[in-house]
């Protein structure tokens, strides 16, 4: 039985004999932890870059969807499925997408089906779009925590993920930005550390880029 | 997977003949470790980071059964089934009736080193389930079927020739290729229609984090997010060492993980799944297994010199130190762990018995124990595990010293520990071995003895010992305090 196995493990795992630990030496956080906001931003997008992330700066003087037009233009992206997430709706995406003329633009609130909805992600999307809880200056990292609202593999399954970053969201280390998150909302059923593309060196250490994930990323800085 | 861990010797003495794996060992543990180093640099002091690495591990090792108790209770609470396994054969039961009871007949596989000890893909085959695995290191052995070579790049060292023939032959590429790039979207390609309509994944567990029933993955290549995020059905094997308390603690570790692994600040992909997906997602897992495996790890636990072998958080950098795993590379090590891991890791998994070879080719130099970011003190759990060998400790299904050598230590011990015995006999040794010396070297022996001398020589002997020659020199020597700081003549 499954029960008394785990009791019999945890019975002679309480039984065993102790052995003291030493002390824990304190360790410094990050050094990005100490910088100014837009030293902040510029360590990230330093950091993205040396990944081969491409980071947009929105200007604030445009509308957000003639940027992301921009984007899709240079990288070639026709079809994009987008989430529904509160950092796209403050950014005013997806609605503002649905204008841009070659843009055949779906969200992840249209799929009635999670069949239906893989499908498209798989093999119909070029890019998919949605928005970043956090970036991390330590190692450009972008956190996204997965829900109704943004889906797990639109970062993952077409071949560009564009993510938009609020300027605001923008820490110095994992923890701070794991501890601004469980102070806003419960912990996501999955939660993601995004840095560069996906990526192997698997045959004869040779480096490429998209190896089952996106082989491009994308940070719409806003 | 196969266990080969008996055929050291001659697996290691054929890659020591190949041209290829040595020329190939020459580049790649020097590159990870330089890669190693430099990542390391960030750290404002790396070695009390790797210090707290060694305190958190050690520290969630003498809580372990809170850690787990409390692990259990919140995955549960957010929705996660747990099954405890005793063992191999317990685990791959409950995974291979999940996929039947859900009607699977294909699954795809995270890389995982605890799926490769449970024999997993194995068992599925053996109930007509086909297990991909989806890493492009483990996809080429898999198809290949040899062990990994290195724990970063399990097909590192295999060359594209080889590749392209095995694409060919199971029809993945049309025609001969040999550019890594091309053969690895090829592979893409192949492996995408499998996660595109996968019904079941199957992953490993970095590390869990108790105080919120998280597991936690660490990967580049993105296959362990599909194989997370794809299908309705989730299974995580975790062996039940991986808890820490939180996720301070984890973070923490990961930046060791990657950086002592890759070389990297942190990987492509950190994946962190508390339960199921919920109600209302659109994809996530609706069932998300955890299998927590004892398989030999409590016993391991039990002993507090062996415990500090479950600190191990499998980032491979101890192999790119090891100077033995520099000549032979890794495949003598015959299963999932090779290097000073896989000597500290493979004993105690599948006894002695099987293994001796494994701890025995140590030269306890501690290189590994040096880079190790978990704290691990492998030159003396390579001491402790020859010691219990030679005891022929049954804990370890040790087999005793073979009665030869039983014979010459026993003596050898009566001899020492009697001074008079040991003038006379030491007399008749210095001669015994004089007559095999070439100028001041002896480079070879009599009868057992060739074998040690096979690799190495010894400065031949005086014809007087220390102590005759110190009886002759010294004016009283009966009279001569020790430390006495008298002047010698
Ligand atoms: S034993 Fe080796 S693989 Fe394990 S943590 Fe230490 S250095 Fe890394």
């Amino acid at each position: 039985m499954s029960v008394s196995v785990r009791d019999q493990i945890l019975v002679r795992l309480r039984q065993a004999p102790a052995r003291a630990v030493g002390q824990r030496p304190a360790v410094a956080p990050p050094k990005e932890t100490g910088l100014a906001r837009e030293d902040r931003i510029a360590a990230f997008c330093a950091r993205f870059a040396e990944q081969t992330g491409i980071v947009y700066h929105h200007d604030p003087a445009r509308e957000i969807g003639e940027t992301l037009a921009e984007i899709c233009r240079a990288h070639d992206i026709r079809r994009v499925i987008s989430g529904c997430d509160a950092v796209l709706a403050a950014a005013g995406l997806p609605d503002a997408a649905m204008d841009i003329p070659e843009l055949e633009l779906r969200t992840q609130a249209g799929f009635a089906d999670r069949e239906e909805f893989a499908e498209a992600v798989f093999a119909w999307a070029d890019a998919g779009l949605t928005g970043a809880d956090y970036g991390v200056a330590e190692s450009g990292t972008l956190v996204l925590a997965f829900d109704r609202n943004h889906a797990r593999l639109l970062s993952l399954a077409p071949g560009v993920h564009i993510a938009v970053l609020s300027r605001d969201r923008v820490v110095g280390a994992y923890e701070q930005a794991m501890a601004e998150l469980g102070g806003v909302r419960e912990i996501p059923s999955q939660l993601c550390f995004v840095t560069g593309p996906s990526m192997t060196a698997d045959i004869q250490a040779m480096p490429f880029k998209g190896m089952h994930g996106p082989g491009k990323i994308i940070v719409l800085l806003v | 997977m196969k266990v080969t861990t008996e055929q050291y010797r001659r697996v290691a003495a054929r890659e020591m003949a190949d041209e290829y794996t040595q020329g190939f060992l020459k580049l790649l543990p020097a590159r990870l470790a330089e890669r190693r180093k430099t990542a390391f640099a960030d750290f404002a002091d790396p070695a009390a980071a790797r210090a707290a690495g060694a305190a958190i591990r050690a520290g969630a090792l003498e809580n372990l059964p809170q850690l787990l108790t409390d692990f259990e209770k919140n995955a549960k609470a957010a929705g996660a089934r747990v099954f405890w396994a005793r063992d191999a054969a317990a685990a791959n039961k409950y995974i291979v009736d999940t996929a039947r009871e859900n009607g699977i007949s294909g699954v795809t596989k995270g890389k995982s080193m605890i799926t490769e000890e449970l024999g997993l893909n194995q068992a599925l085959a053996e109930n007509g389930i086909h297990a991909w695995e989806t890493d492009l290191g483990e996809f080429i052995t898999q198809l290949l079927a040899c062990p990994p070579f290195h724990i970063v790049g399990p097909a590192l060292n295999i060359p594209v020739g080889r590749i392209s023939e095995i694409f060919l032959e199971k029809g993945l590429i049309a025609e001969p290729e040999h550019d890594p790039v091309q053969l690895g979207l090829a592979a893409r390609r192949f492996l995408r229609e499998k996660f595109r309509h996968l019904e079941m994944g199957i992953t490993g567990v970095n590390l869990a984090a108790a105080d919120s029933g998280t597991l936690i993955n660490v990967e580049n290549e993105g296959n362990i997010r599909l194989s997370k995020s794809r299908p309705r059905i989730q299974v995580a094997v975790m062996s039940l060492e991986k808890v820490v308390a939180d996720m301070p603690d984890a973070m923490h570790l990961i930046r060791l993980l990657c950086r002592s692994c890759t070389g990297q600040q942190v990987s492509a992909y950190v994946s962190m799944d508390t339960g199921p997906k919920k109600n209302d997602e659109i994809d996530g897992p609706e069932q998300l297994h955890i299998v927590i495996l004892d398989n030999g790890r409590t016993r391991i636990y039990e002993n507090p010199v062996t415990r500090q072998a479950l600190r191990c958080i499998r980032c491979g950098a101890c192999l790119n130190a090891c100077p033995v795993y520099g000549q032979i590379g890794g495949y003598p090590y015959g299963w999932a762990y090779s290097g000073p891991m896989g000597q500290v890791l493979s004993p105690l998994l599948l006894g002695f018995a099987r293994t001796r070879d494994l701890f025995s080719a140590c030269t306890l130099c501690g290189k590994c124990r040096d880079v190790c970011p978990a704290g691990i003190d492998h030159p003396e759990l390579m001491r402790y595990y020859r010691h219990k060998d030679a005891a022929g400790d049954p804990d370890f299904r040790g087999t005793g010293a073979p009665r030869l050598e039983k014979a010459v230590y026993g003596a050898y011990a009566i001899i020492a520990g009697n001074p008079a015995l040991w003038r006379v006999f030491g007399a008749m040794a210095r001669r015994a071995v004089n007559c095999y010396a070439r100028g001041n070297t002896i480079g070879k022996g009599p009868g057992v003895l060739k074998g040690w001398f096979a690799f190495r020589d010894l400065p031949a002997p005086p014809d007087r010992s220390f102590r005759d020659q110190w009886k002759r020199r010294s004016p009283a020597p009966h009279s001569a305090k020790p430390a006495s700081g008298r002047k010698k003549p």
